[in-house]
């Protein structure tokens, strides 16, 4: 996404290409983290704000800004790069593969009955923007420790979001809602951000309730959340972007109500420290492997690397040993948080397994539960 | 006065086949259809409720197989033609029915029931659950491009109605068993499917059948697909559409594709019914040229004999687990069971140990197959309870299967 103010500019993280006087490229970064399985983080340029002039196609303008960009992120010491794309086939040739995917979902309100007709224990609050301000930044960053593949959200992301809506509000677009979910068991809950829009049919009101944004502490709290919304009057029908693993479907007395109407990637990562990414992560099982990673725009990157997961424990480094899996650095941003499975890498002909089983033991080693998902855009 | 629930008699299979279109709201069939319809009953496995004479309600199943993890051929009551008539609502016909299908299951030995399920509501009552899931899928056309080049020497060929009828069952049959979750075909199911009646095309062209065959010549997959036609200020608007893509082999697969991406006078290709699983969006050089537009759930199983199901599988992690299973339907499944199974094999006995996981057989139906939706996923749904902790975990680990289930059989 491309902010028309630059709300988001961080001085020094932008890379430009002249021609002559005209900026005819430009692609920026700013500094955030991003939370891996486990909940562990670790230092991330969040990549944005990437264009070349449309007089200035097809002359290595882009792919020069890439590789400027991607030594500068390893030169301050951030082990991963991560971008969402405007476009599929623009990034894997630079080392960014899609690493957590979304699904879009719709449903009818007036069939959309929960199984457990039960309201849990605890309450809701509703949040102007001014009272969002104050409340979702802290929240949202103790919220992205309990899942992979989410970002922090800088001041000025905030800043910008909660900018934008004051902004289209004054347009006359609606309201953006936040409500916050508060358990009494002391979980730590949640937030939905939504807004309304108004339509009537034959003075019958017919509302889409937009969903930007659910974000909760565990599937319970996306319930309750859910369970708020599927509330709200006037409204006919809901749109949402979920995790894969979204808990509302099978909770609902018809769960083929909860159309799937989209499924996409999200975030793309770039891997650029392999031993200090993958030793920090969590994994889903013990194991040992190594890795030949075949990187083509920073060849130093590659090589073989040796992953020991033992007790939960991971190490990574160097090795001189056999490879069991061979692979590109595009692959490894892909699978490096667990939400895309090898194995379909491997029938896809883009990862090869030199050792039996090697993919096997990855797919269970890499898996990540809850699978990674990240609701920030940028 | 009430209807009774009876087996259909020698005299009824016309009048049942049209009962069952009345039930779908649907008319008559062409006489042709009928025969084809009535020659797909079987016998001892068809059901009516008969009020005064007339068929308000109906049910059959048939003998069918169904590979599980680890390759075993579980016996299979596939249910079909389920309806009750708007007039006879609320008056426990559907149970009845249900009870003829499932208790004959248990008497013939059949491990599993396997239906499609109309609506999602229904079946859970009986113990059905949802096990393998369809994805739905688009390519643009031209755009989609495989990032592979051609590499294998094999070739891809139409076939005529004669040449259809002779490889496409064989072919199936060998790709079903290489997979988890699809339906053995009788052979009054080709008959009907191949005969593709003009009510089924939804305006598109009757089906294309093409087989590929490896540099051997041996058929190794074929696609099935009907063209639908379009044209706007002289440039294609219309779309292959992908009945079926049934490959034996991997090479076999990818031969298809690059035959469907390559068919002319297309806007995209629209493909029905994809395995989650299906890498087809990493082999194109853009990924987002794949658009989802749908994921739903196909086949329903009911685990008729629990024990003999869950020693049938295979597993992927060697563990251990014990089960409470609530089953009021069908009580020789309720209770305490221990499940011990590895990759090498599976036990389930009887056992007083404390439950691990608490489920009812129908929410045990969905892992069976192991597809995506795990022991964790129902629990975060509400509809498991872990009873030690770690148990779900575990059991995941065990359940999980590669490939996951798949089912294109339509019945």
């Amino acid at each position: 996404m491309v902010e028309a103010d630059g709300a988001t500019f961080e001085p020094g993280r932008t890379h430009g290409v002249r021609d002559g006087a005209e900026i005819v490229g430009v692609a920026r970064a700013w500094t955030s983290e991003l939370t891996l399985p486990g909940g562990g983080s670790l230092p991330a340029a969040a990549v944005t704000g990437v264009g070349v002039r449309a007089t200035h196609r097809r002359r290595g303008i882009l792919r020069a800004l890439m590789t400027a960009q991607l030594a500068d992120v390893r030169e301050r010491g951030e082990p991963l790069a991560v971008l969402t794309a405007s476009e599929g086939g623009i990034y894997g040739r630079f080392g960014y593969g899609p690493a957590t995917w979304s699904r879009s979902v719709a449903l009818d309100r007036d069939h959309a009955a929960l199984r457990d007709p039960a309201p849990p224990a605890g309450r809701f609050r509703w949040l102007d923007g001014a009272a969002a301000a104050a409340v979702l930044p802290d929240l949202h960053e103790r919220l992205r420790t309990r899942r992979a593949g989410d970002i922090r959200r800088s001041a000025a992301w905030w800043r910008l979001h909660l900018a934008d809506q004051a902004a289209e509000e004054e347009d006359g677009a609606p309201l953006w809602q936040h409500v916050v979910w508060e358990p009494d068991d002391g979980a730590l809950g949640g937030f939905a951000r939504y807004r309304l829009h108004e339509h009537w049919a034959d003075r019958q009101p017919r509302y889409e309730l937009e969903v930007r944004s659910l974000e909760a502490g565990d599937a319970a709290g996306r319930l309750a959340l859910w369970r708020y919304l599927l509330g709200v009057d006037l409204v006919r029908t809901i749109s949402a972007h979920v995790p894969v693993d979204e808990p509302l479907g099978l909770a609902l007395v018809d769960p083929r109500r909860l159309r799937v109407t989209a499924e996409g990637d999200a975030l793309w990562a770039r891997v650029l420290d392999v031993a200090a990414v993958l030793g920090a992560r969590a994994y889903g099982a013990d194991g040992r492997l190594v890795l030949a990673i075949d990187d083509p725009l920073a060849a130093d990157l590659g090589g073989r690397y040796e992953l020991a997961v033992e007790d939960g424990r991971a190490e990574c480094r160097r090795t001189s040993a056999e490879a069991d899996l061979v692979l590109g650095a595009a692959e490894l941003g892909a699978v490096v948080l667990g939400g895309t499975r090898l194995r379909g890498l491997a029938r896809a002909g883009r990862l090869e397994e030199r050792s039996a089983g090697a993919v096997a033991l990855a797919e269970r080693m890499l898996a990540a539960d809850p699978p990674p998902y990240c609701g920030t855009d940028f | 006065m009430t209807a009774t629930v009876r087996d259909v008699r020698a005299e009824e299979p016309e009048a049942f086949v049209r009962a069952v279109r009345t039930g779908f709201g649907m008319d008559a069939p062409a006489a042709e259809a009928l025969e084809q319809a009535v020659r797909s009953l079987v016998p001892g496995r068809t059901w009516v409720a008969d009020d005064a004479g007339a068929i308000v309600a109906t049910a059959r199943d048939f003998p069918s197989a169904m590979t599980v993890p680890g390759g075993a051929e579980l016996p299979v009551a596939a249910l079909t033609a389920v309806t009750v008539h708007p007039t006879h609502r609320r008056r426990g016909l559907l149970r009845q029915l249900m009870s003829r299908h499932l208790d004959g299951a248990r008497e013939r030995g059949e491990t599993l029931g396997a239906l499609i399920a109309s609506e999602h509501p229904i079946y859970g009552r009986f113990g059905y659950g949802p096990a393998t899931e369809d994805v739905r899928c688009s390519l643009g056309h031209p755009g989609a491009e495989l990032r592979r080049p051609e590499a294998s020497a094999g070739q891809v060929a139409l076939l005529g109605p004669d040449d259809a009828r002779r490889w496409l069952p064989e072919v199936h049959e060998r790709a079903r068993r290489r997979g988890v979750g699809d339906l053995r075909r009788l052979e009054s199911w080709w008959e009907r499917h191949l005969a593709d009646p003009e009510w089924q095309r939804d305006g598109a062209s009757g089906l294309f059948h093409a087989l590929r065959r490896d540099a051997d010549g041996e058929p190794d997959g074929y696609a099935s697909y009907r063209i639908r036609g379009g044209w706007e200020a002289h440039l294609p608007t219309g779309a292959v559409i992908v009945d079926e893509l049934v490959p034996v082999t991997e090479e076999a697969r990818v031969a298809l594709l690059r035959f469907l991406l390559g068919i002319d006078l297309v806007a995209r290709v629209d493909m029905e019914s994809m395995p989650p699983d299906d890498p087809l969006r990493f082999e194109l050089t853009d990924p987002r040229q794949l658009r989802v537009t749908g994921r739903v759930d196909k086949v329903w199983i009911r685990l008729v004999d629990a024990a003999r199901a869950l020693a049938a599988r295979r597993y992927a992690r060697f563990g251990r687990v014990v089960l409470e299973v609530g089953d009021p339907l069908m009580p020789e499944n309720a209770g305490r069971w221990a499940l011990e199974g590895g990759p090498d094999g599976a036990e389930c006995r009887r056992t007083d140990a404390p439950a691990d996981v608490e489920l009812d057989v129908r929410w045990l139906a969905v892992p069976y197959l192991g597809g995506e939706t795990g022991f964790r996923a129902l629990a975060r749904s509400g509809l498991v309870v872990e009873r030690a902790e770690g148990a779900l975990a575990r059991a995941d680990a065990m359940f999980a299967w590669d490939p996951l289930p798949w089912c294109p059989t339509f019945f």
